[in-house]
């Protein structure tokens, strides 16, 4: 599969959007705040096209929180947070139950339990949608540069697109940048195309 | 009456989080924690707990699995599933065990429907 129709890429964006959003309803929980996310962009990008400019990761450090999931979808998550938003959020989280001077040696387990959530939310909007039961491994946390990310998406050649969905989020004002990546491979995409065909089917049919 | 509660999570802020709220809650209570179902079913062997809250994705067997075992052995446990994956197949499994699936993250309302369950309400 080289691409999708645009019927089947519009059906895909709306998927994505549903589950992005219940991502940062996600956030919003875990960190106790009132949290407005805009409506995510979504690019499906060729894996050999992806760089820091088409991924929209030209500067600055990253809180980047990967994810495996498998089943009859396979693939890779990531999301992604401009480092300093990531502690930000981990304060938000950790305030009311830890001494904020000791906040940083908890930030990767919280940002785990953060990335938990929000790629759980996401992956299970996405398999209730298409019906296709997802499991997901344990997640990992890493400080990445731009540079790093898409390094580390170029390494495994046996995904063929990344599907890239960015939002904005704002906290109590805040401005924070997310981005959650989705690696999936070309077998995958074409299994998700024929569940997009009965998702399109059934929902013209209501 | 002092009341046992096993907490399953490999994530040691999961486990914090509910050990504070329910803390707060009921101060009396006497409460342990497992990071694997291997080491929960050994647990609750060994403690005979009153309630479980149980995670599914951990290192190991999966905590439905965890779940199904410790209900077959142990079913006058109350026992609540806590996770971030809220899939229907899930639900449908939590609900085959006679349980019920709460949605992470953990907060005083997903805390209070715990609660509520341990104790019958």
């Amino acid at each position: 599969m080289e691409t999708l129709s645009e019927l089947h890429f519009n059906a895909l964006c709306d998927i994505i959007n549903i589950g992005t959003e219940c991502a940062a309803q996600g956030l919003g929980e875990v960190i106790g705040e009132a949290v407005e996310s805009s409506l995510p962009t979504v690019e499906l990008v060729k894996l050999e096209n992806t760089s820091t400019k088409t991924l929209l990761l030209e500067s600055g450090q990253f809180g980047v929180v990967t994810q495996e999931f498998s089943g009859d979808l396979t693939g890779e998550v990531l999301m992604l947070f401009a480092e300093d938003d990531a502690l930000r959020i981990v304060r938000s989280m950790m305030g009311t139950i830890i001494d904020l001077d000791v906040v940083r040696e908890f930030e990767n387990e919280a940002m785990c339990e953060l990335g938990n959530i929000m790629i759980n939310a996401c992956l299970s909007s996405i398999a209730d949608s298409l019906h296709l039961p997802i499991e997901s491994s344990i997640p990992r946390y890493d400080i990445k540069s731009g540079d790093e990310v898409v390094g580390y998406i170029k390494a495994d050649s046996s995904q063929g697109f990344v599907l890239a969905s960015h939002v904005d989020i704002s906290v109590e004002q805040h401005p924070i940048q997310g981005k959650l990546f989705f690696l999936i491979n070309t077998l995958s995409l074409s299994d998700v195309v024929d569940e997009i065909d009965q998702f399109i089917s059934i929902n013209k049919a209501m | 009456m002092t009341k046992k509660l096993l907490i399953v999570d490999d994530s040691k802020i999961s486990r914090m989080f509910i050990r504070q709220h329910i803390s707060a809650k009921h101060p009396d209570w006497v409460i342990s924690d497992a990071t694997t179902g291997e080491e929960a079913i050994a647990m609750i062997n060994a403690e005979q707990p009153d309630y479980c809250t149980m995670d599914i994705n951990m290192p190991g067997m999966l905590g439905t699995d965890a779940a199904k075992e410790i209900l077959q052995q142990h079913p006058g446990i109350r026992l609540v599933i806590f996770s971030a994956n809220v899939q229907e197949t899930y639900q449908e499994q939590a609900h085959a065990l006679g349980t019920i699936l709460i949605a992470k993250p953990v907060t005083p309302q997903s805390i209070a429907q715990a609660l509520n369950y341990f104790t019958g309400e």
